[in-house]
């Protein structure tokens, strides 16, 4: 017989927007520039879709902050084909066990991988991370900083 | 630095048209201070008074109906409109359905839904005779427990006898809101 999992306490989603949002259309906006606030709704969007269906409810942070990077990506896929329809966007079904977001960085050099992976992925504070680096917390913000520009080049 | 409202807006909207809403939410200015008005796709499931956590008070609703908790000022218009007339003395129905999910007991959802089915406002009835229409005859006590612990929600329920009046009428006066409600119900 299967124990079935009891459901997480996950928190209203709401009280996520209210901490998190000005700080996710900041990261947005660094990614695809004046349509941050188009990618950010259809970010909250997939999030709230499968948003009951999480797991577990830590690293709620860090989960927003993939779930945007990679809708911005898939945003300028579609913006690069420009081919209009009526077909749901990719990522319309979304998995939150698989968000894409390894994929997306996958092609990054080593060092953005790493310093984005510990930021988005392992959600360390900037002063976890210069710890782990061996680096003083404001190099810690430059190397992201310096991986979500490399990234935004991989979108353009 | 907060998200622009007309955002925050359009995003419920979207959410609300593909069903990925579980609460709405928004406040409201009445005579009684500002409450914080929930509903969910069955109906208004909590009214809360400013004095009440915030946050307490989403979270018992995303554990009780869904976590997907989004304000939205459009979507709870007819809610708080409804609201802002009852308290002008407006005689018409309060016409707007009610989610009982935060009660989590049949016994004291029965007790509500017959409280609001047949005690009218500007009426008031006794606790002996809301366990009767309930079904419960011998239920009086557990249902004057309940209730007494609720003293905003039930100030059309006065005790039968002296002594339960003034327990009764002591809860009821714990705050002025309180009292208004009373003299509005």
């Amino acid at each position: 017989m299967t124990r079935r999992r009891p459901a997480p306490d996950l928190p209203p989603f709401w009280t996520l927007v209210e901490e998190h949002g000005a700080e996710l259309l900041r990261h947005a906006g660094r990614l695809v520039g004046r349509e941050a606030e188009d990618v950010l709704q259809e970010a909250f969007l997939r999030a709230l879709r499968s948003y009951p269906t999480l797991t577990h409810g830590d690293h709620l942070r860090a989960w927003l902050y993939r779930v945007t990077t990679t809708t911005a990506f898939d945003h300028s896929k579609r913006a690069k084909r420009e081919i209009p329809t009526s077909v749901p966007p990719e990522g319309a079904v979304y998995q939150p066990e698989d968000d894409g977001f390894d994929a997306l960085i996958a092609e990054l050099p080593e060092g953005p991988r790493t310093v984005l992976t510990m930021r988005f992925v392992e959600d360390l504070s900037y002063g976890d991370m210069a710890k782990r680096l061996d680096c003083s917390e404001v190099a810690a913000r430059q190397r992201v900083s310096s991986a979500v520009r490399k990234l935004r080049g991989e979108l353009t | 630095m907060k998200l622009d409202p007309s955002f925050l807006e359009r995003l419920s909207a979207a959410a609300i048209d593909e069903g990925l809403a579980d609460v709405v939410f928004d406040s409201v200015d009445t005579p009684i201070g500002e409450l914080l008005v929930a509903q969910s796709a069955s109906g208004l499931c909590r009214v809360a008074f400013e004095d009440e956590p915030k946050d307490e008070v989403l979270a018992k609703l995303a554990r009780a109906i869904g976590p997907r908790v989004l304000v939205s000022h459009a979507e709870t218009e007819a809610t708080r409109d409804s609201l802002l007339a009852y308290f002008e003395g407006d005689p018409a129905t309060f016409d707007i359905g009610i989610d009982f999910s935060l009660v989590s007991s049949e016994f004291q959802r029965k007790v509500l839904e017959t409280l609001l089915a047949e005690v009218p406002r500007g009426e008031t009835t006794s606790y002996g005779h809301l366990a009767d229409a309930t079904g419960h005859p011998r239920a009086s006590r557990a249902t004057g427990r309940w209730g007494g612990t609720r003293s905003r929600s039930w100030c059309r329920v006065i005790g039968s006898c002296p002594a339960a009046e003034l327990s009764a009428t002591t809860a009821v006066g714990r705050g002025a809101r309180s009292s208004c409600c009373n003299s509005r119900a």
